[in-house]
């Protein structure tokens, strides 16, 4: 009985400390001061309806490739919507005249590399990758 | 700008082989998101049993189609330039719809100035775009010839997003220049039958009024009911020198779930010349992942000033359904079946000669089919 509330401690804490969801990690520039953000507010630096830090950076967020498993996760427990609504929503965004996806990269290499490139880039990636020269944030529920 | 049927009849075929062989991929992205390319097109068949109706010809009609390619540039961290070209061969030929450049403040406050979509009710800025609709054709009452939404603004834009929390946003647009606007002058239509100067041959044609110093506004509340919103839209013209001020303002309501969606707009119109009133009330549901279906009434009046007169060409009723496949959200072809009461929107062409052979008929029944895409 201690052995499993052990280790269900530690899975717990080890949840909190780092990762959005299982298999997914919230990586942030090195450089940027923000150590944790709420479900809601990476949502909104998603989906581009909050486009600055507290700092004043233009963020840049960049996404995974649509048919990834990784970005299916992240649209589902971040953005709470389907990849279908993800799309009509961007859609909407781009013919309005309003504003434009996040770029998207094709591997969680390729994420790592443009959030290592920018100041203001927040990515997403697997939770076995490497977290040399960028920041994984605590997601807040 | 007309083109030849011939060349009308390859432009569709173009776009149909375009719509067919568009990948599942979005836009095309370059310089790290700094530029990105999209674009939309559509092309349908519309058959009717007696008038025409928009894309729907009594006998048949393939000659609908159009195409539009938007390119976005992010010129720094605050500065944004944006245009979309649209080729429409039936309406507008080459047109461009939009193209103008923007600063951001902040996300409280953006301004943009050039040629801009009316930030207009739900549709108002992407009334071309089928991909973000359940049904083939835009409500007309709203969106059509009515001088009710316009094509677009020659001016100035401020727009931001507040967020209060629990789940509130709050967005607004304010704008003001000249708007573009698609007018059928179906009232002088009306006073030439009474006055019995229409002539053999005459008909009812589509144009493009340019409304001058327009001010209007749009507020959408975004609600802690994830996917339902409420729009307010409204402008005016305080100056005008031809049919002297003009109010067009009406509320939106839309719920925009997984599977189910919902609209309602109305919309009030008054000028010195007429007065009207336009309506749609529309839900759509995904049986599975691809097959969807839907449902509209549509309801149109206007009342004219000048005479007190009546006529089917002030009216439009309208019941529809709509059963559509996606292949992909940016990839779909729709079939949709309409009962029309009124003659606002489906009439004989050419209509003279029907309104001077008193045979104009009220009723038409159409259906149309199509393809619509994004990218």
């Amino acid at each position: 009985m201690t052995r499993l509330f052990l280790l269900l401690t530690t899975l717990l804490l080890a949840d909190a400390a780092g990762g959005a969801e299982p298999g997914l990690r919230v990586v942030v520039n090195e450089a940027n001061p923000v150590t944790s953000l709420s479900r809601e507010e990476l949502a909104d630096l998603f989906l581009k309806k909050v486009s600055s830090w507290g700092d004043g950076t233009l963020v840049l967020p960049v996404d995974q490739l649509e048919e990834t498993a990784v970005r299916e996760n992240f649209n589902r427990e971040i953005l709470r919507k389907s990849s279908n609504a993800v799309r009509a929503y961007w859609q909407q965004r781009i013919f309005a005249g309003r504003d434009i996806p996040p770029p998207e990269r094709e591997s969680d290499g390729a994420v790592l590399a443009f959030v290592r490139r920018n100041r203001g880039a927040i990515g997403y990636v697997s939770a076995e990758s490497s977290m040399a020269g960028v920041k994984a944030l605590t997601v807040r529920r | 700008m007309r083109t030849s049927a011939a060349m009308r009849r390859v432009t569709a075929l173009l776009l149909v082989l375009m719509a067919a062989s568009a990948p599942p991929a979005a836009a095309v992205e370059l310089q790290d998101g700094k530029l990105s390319i999209n674009g939309y097109g559509s092309w349908g068949y519309g058959a009717t049993n007696l008038n025409d109706y928009l894309v729907a010809g009594h006998g048949g009609d393939f000659d609908s189609g159009d195409f539009a390619l938007a390119l976005t540039s992010r010129l720094s961290d605050r500065a944004v330039a944006a245009a979309q070209l649209h080729f429409f061969p039936e309406r507008t030929g080459l047109s461009l719809d939009w193209a103008f450049g923007e600063w951001r403040f902040s996300d409280l406050l953006r301004v943009r100035a050039g040629v801009l979509k009316h930030p207009f009710g739900i549709f108002g800025e992407v009334i071309n775009v089928g991909t973000l609709r359940p049904f083939f054709l835009i409500p007309s009452s709203v969106y059509g010839a009515t001088e009710i939404s316009g094509s677009g603004v020659n001016g100035l834009a401020f727009s931001g997003v507040i967020h209060p929390g629990k789940g509130w946003e709050l967005s607004y647009d304010l704008y003001g220049g000249s708007l573009k606007l698609h007018v059928e002058e179906v009232i002088s239509k009306v006073l030439q039958q009474v006055q019995g100067t229409l002539q053999p041959g005459g008909t009812l044609e589509i144009g493009v009024e340019e409304t001058k110093y327009v001010l209007g506004g749009r507020l959408i509340a975004s609600t802690p009911l994830e996917g339902f919103e409420v729009r307010l839209s409204a402008y005016g013209t305080p100056i005008r020198e031809e049919n002297g001020p003009r109010v067009v303002v009406g509320p939106s309501l839309q719920y925009t779930g997984e599977a189910f969606s919902a609209r309602l707009e109305y919309f009030f119109f008054h000028e010195t010349y007429q007065r009207a009133h336009a309506a749609y009330a529309e839900a759509a549901y995904f049986l599975t992942e691809k097959f969807q279906v839907g449902a509209r009434a549509e309801i149109y009046h206007t009342t004219p000033f000048q005479a007190p007169i009546d006529s089917s060409l002030f009216e439009h009723r309208e019941l529809a359904a709509t059963f559509n496949y996606w292949f992909d959200p940016g990839l779909v072809v729709k079939l949709s079946f309409h009962a029309i009461d009124g003659n606002r929107f489906a009439f004989p062409v050419p209509l003279d000669d029907a309104l001077l052979a008193g045979s104009l008929k009220r009723t038409t029944f159409a259906s149309i089919a199509g393809v619509q895409f994004s990218f």
